[in-house]
């Protein structure tokens, strides 16, 4: 354990990727398949495009859960890192 | 939903949620390197959006339908598609479902490929004389690409060529035959024609409006539509039933070619009846372009196309009025289009035989003269050439003074255009005097020893038109409608403006003296009574003697200070003296008659914007008798 990593910066950095995740969850791109159904346009290209958007859609919903996890793991190495510091102080 | 289409109402809300998704995608950025495959995702995301959607909602955005049906419900505005989009999103709104064509998944090439079958299928049905029904199904065919292409051409941004422009000329040629082919069998009733109200069925209607797309016309395609233009009236005939889907250079492409078939020129060169285009065709073409003052002055510009406008007695006379009007008269968009309708006026004064003149053509220049008046005025002078400054600073050559005398007299021949002729003098004077009674009143000028040269300066412009015009009609006689307009449509009285020059105590002077008295005795009906002026032929050598004259008049007060006051011409600003110097210097080093007098029209300009030396100038004239040599 390297116990001089600040774990303060771990935690910073741990709610910007929180808050990156937030943004990317909230943004009107993940709702755009509810306004591109059948019933708004529908012809091959149309399909092109929702088939498309699927795979990005999934991918973007896969990002913003990687975030969280990799959020969790920087949080638990700042703990880790603090309970190193005090161990060894 | 069973057919290809799309919800307007929805597609304005699928639009405006993908546009901002962009752009919160845009805004997903870190340095954070545990971030970087998240914003990878959100990279390739946008470029989904960019790359596919976008284009293929922009596709129906920009689409004839989708244009049409915003127009309909009044959507215009931001504003108003935020708030549509908002009934969408909250309430879910909807509206009609509309079709798509069947077409819209082939990629540019497959639509082109498919073009080509269809274009040989419809060839093959009209020559080999195939039943109507299989002509009808092969129009359609080929109306339903051309529609695709067109919609497809009007998405794609500025600048982005349309997938029309693939079509090589050839292509586009055969193309136009085609159509043209098409359209002639339906015109002889071999065919059941297209409904009237659906213009985009006749695949001439849309060859048309896709020659339009493609920016400058190339000249293997102009030549192409020249010819059917004024081979048959079939094309003529498909820009009149959807104008407004033709662009303006087509239109003037084909009214040009069909006008000038009426030359007599071509009429010589005609081997057969049919080619004679109608002239009804051609007043509908021009009645067109008139509303257009860009492509009327395009028209009107054309050399070989003015003469005829002006002088073939077939086409219809309101119509060549407003087509010149619109051309000659419009308040021109910038510097080009000035100098534009400066060259189409000495066209029209070079290319008009003398009394041919039609009625339409003479009222058409008699309403569009008015803004040429302040400008003639300055430059007029019976023994130069008539040489104007467009806006760009190029000079402009409109014709010897006799020529554009015999022009304004043809055009004196027609009662219509005497009265307007004389309205737009009118008007002239009634600005030169307003503008010197403003002066005397409150401007700079307000020096009651300056009075005199105000208003002699403002006047003496008034009088050079009057001359000409009386110039132009040895009958003068028959200018009782000039007459009569003139008067009518004064708003200032002489008589006033000399009472206000006389209580500024600026009229007894000499320099007023003579310009005044010129214009109380040659105002329009008094000069067209009881004046015969001497008419000398502009000859080279004479207009050189007066580029001399001018050079002898300013000279000495140009270059000497001491010189300016003893002719009053102390109050003149320096800026004026700096002008002319150059000007005065270059005209006494020119040797070319030419130069010299393009050189002593730009000092006249110079001159003329200072009531103090044109007042100065038209002195010197009457004192030394130069003045009676023209």
């Amino acid at each position: 354990m390297d116990t001089t990593i600040d774990p303060d910066q771990l935690r910073r950095r741990a709610a910007s990727l929180r808050d990156l995740a937030a943004r990317l969850a909230t943004t009107p791109a993940l709702t755009l398949d509810g306004v591109a159904g059948h019933d708004t346009w529908d012809s091959p290209r149309a399909e092109l495009c929702r088939r498309l958007w699927r795979a990005n859609r999934a991918q973007l919903l896969a990002a913003i859960d990687d975030l969280h996890a990799r959020a969790r793991r920087l949080d638990r190495q700042a703990d880790h890192v603090e309970l190193a510091r005090q161990v060894f102080a | 939903m069973s057919l290809h289409g799309y919800d307007p109402a929805r597609v304005l809300l699928l639009r405006a949620r993908t546009l901002g998704s962009i752009d919160a995608l845009e805004a997903i950025r870190s340095s954070d390197p545990e971030a970087s495959e998240a914003v990878r995702v959100a990279r390739l995301a946008r470029r989904t959006l960019e790359d596919t959607w976008l284009p293929a909602i922009d596709a129906i955005h920009h689409s004839t339908a989708m244009r049409t049906w915003r127009q309909e419900i009044g959507l215009g505005t931001v504003t108003g598609v935020r708030l549509l989009a908002r009934l969408v999103d909250t309430f879910g709104a909807r509206s009609t479902w509309m079709t798509t064509s069947p077409l819209a998944h082939l990629d540019d090439h497959r639509l082109r490929a498919r073009l080509d079958t269809a274009v040989d299928a419809l060839e093959r049905a009209v020559l080999v004389g195939a039943r109507p029904t299989d002509v009808v199904s092969a129009r359609r065919t080929l109306a339903t690409i051309l529609v695709e292409l067109l919609d497809r051409t009007a998405a794609r941004p500025p600048r982005v060529p349309g997938p029309w422009t693939a079509l090589d000329p050839a292509a586009m040629a055969r193309l136009l035959d085609v159509a043209v082919r098409t359209a002639e069998v339906t015109g002889l009733g071999l065919v059941p024609a297209v409904d009237r109200r659906r213009p985009f069925e006749d695949p001439l209607v849309g060859v048309l409006a896709l020659v339009g797309t493609g920016g400058a016309i190339g000249d293997p395609l102009r030549a192409r539509l020249e010819h059917h233009a004024v081979a048959s009236g079939a094309i003529a005939d498909a820009v009149l039933r959807a104008p407004e889907v033709v662009d303006l250079r087509v239109i003037v492409t084909v009214a040009a070619a069909m006008v000038r078939q009426l030359g007599p020129e071509a009429r010589g060169a005609r081997l057969t009846p049919r080619a004679l285009p109608t002239p009804a065709r051609i007043d509908g073409l021009i009645r067109l372009i008139a509303g257009a003052p860009a492509g009327a002055l395009d028209l009107v510009s054309d050399g070989s196309v003015a003469p005829v406008l002006a002088t073939t007695p077939h086409l219809d006379a309101d119509a060549v009025e407003a087509l010149l009007a619109s051309a000659l008269g419009a308040p021109p968009a910038d510097a080009t289009a000035h100098r534009a309708q400066l060259e189409a006026w000495a066209g029209l004064v070079a290319t008009t035989p003398a009394g041919a003149l039609t009625p339409g053509a003479s009222r058409g220049i008699a309403r569009s003269v008015g803004p040429l008046l302040a400008d003639l005025g300055v430059h007029l002078d019976r023994r130069r050439p008539v040489v104007l400054t467009a806006a760009d600073g190029e000079p402009v050559r409109l014709g010897s003074y006799d020529d554009v005398a015999r022009l304004l007299g043809d055009v004196l021949s027609d009662h219509a255009a005497q009265a307007a002729l004389g309205l737009a003098i009118a008007v002239y004077r009634d600005e030169q005097l307003g503008a010197a009674v403003s002066a005397l009143r409150t401007g700079p000028d307000r020096d009651p020893s300056r009075a005199a040269g105000v208003v002699g300066g403002h006047l003496a412009d008034v009088t050079r038109v009057v001359e000409l015009v009386v110039a132009a009609r040895v009958d003068r006689d028959g200018l009782l409608a000039l007459r009569h307009a003139a008067w009518q449509g004064t708003a200032h009285d002489l008589l006033g403006l000399v009472g206000i020059a006389t209580s500024l105590g600026g009229l007894p002077a000499a320099p007023v003296a003579r310009p005044l008295t010129t214009v109380a005795a040659r105002s329009v009906a008094k000069a067209v009574d009881a004046t015969s002026p001497a008419r000398l032929p502009d000859v080279g050598l004479d207009a050189d003697l007066a580029a001399g004259f001018t050079h002898a008049a300013l000279g000495p007060p140009t270059h000497d200070p001491a010189v300016r006051r003893a002719v009053g011409l102390e109050h003149v600003s320096t800026e004026r003296w700096a002008e002319l110097d150059p000007l005065l210097t270059a005209l006494a080093a020119e040797v070319d008659p030419d130069e010299r007098a393009w050189l002593d029209g730009r000092i006249r300009a110079v001159v003329a914007r200072d009531p103090d030396l044109d007042a100065y100038l038209e002195t010197v004239r009457s004192i030394s008798g130069e003045d009676r040599l023209g």
